[in-house]
């Protein structure tokens, strides 16, 4: 008998498995990768084509276009009427979202179907009304300009244009999760000697807090994008209430493709901190409801 | 004996009903239906 047959059996190294636990939901990985390819071929390669055609320009003409005084004027304009329509839409949204969860009053049925209409409504159509109406002959406008206020042509008209659009998006996000409230909650508050006024401010609003920063967010990153309702009531005069999708059309339609992409790059990039940004105060304000 | 007609606590008092309306209207008005009328 030589050494090696009395020696001890050698043992097998440990396989790790290669997944340490099989998920009780079956499909996962087929899940997983339709979505990432869903998501790619539909928003992250043609964001990344965005970013590869601006990398034809030099650091230098990157800068030139992207933040010269003009783009910058827009960027301010559209980033900013966005922001005042969607803290607008915020205050009448909630309003506007109690009277039809709350109240009964006569033409409920078609103020609540009205609310949606923006949404199907092609946004041309909504901005040669708006212009027809608040324009200074118009049916409102004409009222206004004797009192010296302008509401078109301006970027007054463009945050018009923006709250037309965004209303639903604050309204129907509000909308269930106001329906969903207890009352019991209200009743206990009442109970306790909480007034009605105390009731709504430290019960119920706090609990509609992360519906409403959803419905901001999604109403303000729809101003954003918003072109075809603003462009007839802006009045588009560079410097003073060109948006910023209007310019990179204007680039598009002088063949400056590069400069259009620098444009969108640096929206882009804003628009997505804006929203990573609602969406940290989000998950911070969920903590607390 | 007649019926109290005592508001429910979680019920809004009418003067509130009557403002929260009359605001919610005059915005939509403005911004929604004015607009789609004239359009």
């Amino acid at each position: 008998m030589t050494a090696e047959t009395i020696s001890a059996p050698r043992h097998r190294p440990i396989r790790r498995p290669l997944f340490r636990r099989r998920s009780a939901i079956p499909g996962f990985g087929l899940t997983l990768g339709v979505t990432l390819t869903i998501l790619s071929l539909i928003v992250l390669i043609p964001l990344s084509a965005v970013a590869i055609k601006a990398s034809a320009l030099s650091p230098g003409e990157f800068v030139a276009a992207a933040f010269s005084e003009r783009a910058m004027a827009a960027y301010r304009l559209t980033f900013g009427a966005a922001f005042v329509a969607a803290v607008i839409n915020g205050v009448f949204g909630v309003l506007t979202t109690w009277a039809l969860v709350r109240y009964e009053f006569p033409g409920k049925a078609v103020v609540n179907a009205l609310v949606d209409l923006p949404f199907a409504l092609p946004t041309a159509v909504a901005g040669i009304a708006l212009a027809t109406l608040y324009a200074p002959n118009g049916w409102v406008g004409q009222y206004l300009t004797p009192l010296g206020i302008k509401a078109a042509y301006n970027p007054v008209g463009v945050t018009i244009a923006l709250i037309f659009i965004g209303l639903p998006f604050v309204v129907r996000t509000l909308e269930p999760v106001m329906r969903d409230l207890s009352a019991d909650v209200e009743e206990a508050a009442a109970s306790l000697g909480a007034g009605r006024f105390d009731t709504i401010l430290r019960v119920i609003l706090p609990a509609l807090g992360p519906a409403w920063l959803t419905g901001f967010a999604m109403a303000f990153a729809r101003g954003i994008g918003e072109y075809g309702s603003v462009i007839f009531i802006a009045g588009n005069m560079p410097y003073k209430s060109e948006i910023a999708p209007l310019l990179i059309i204007i680039q598009l339609e002088q063949f400056e493709y590069a400069n259009a992409a620098a444009i969108a790059l640096v929206m882009l990039a804003v628009s997505f901190l804006m929203l990573l940004v609602i969406n940290a105060v989000q998950a911070w304000a969920r903590r607390f409801s | 004996m007649a019926r109290s007609k005592a508001r429910h606590p979680t019920e809004d008092p009418v003067w509130a009903k009557a403002v929260i309306i009359g605001l919610m209207l005059a915005f939509l008005g403005l911004v929604l239906i004015l607009p789609l009328a004239a359009g």
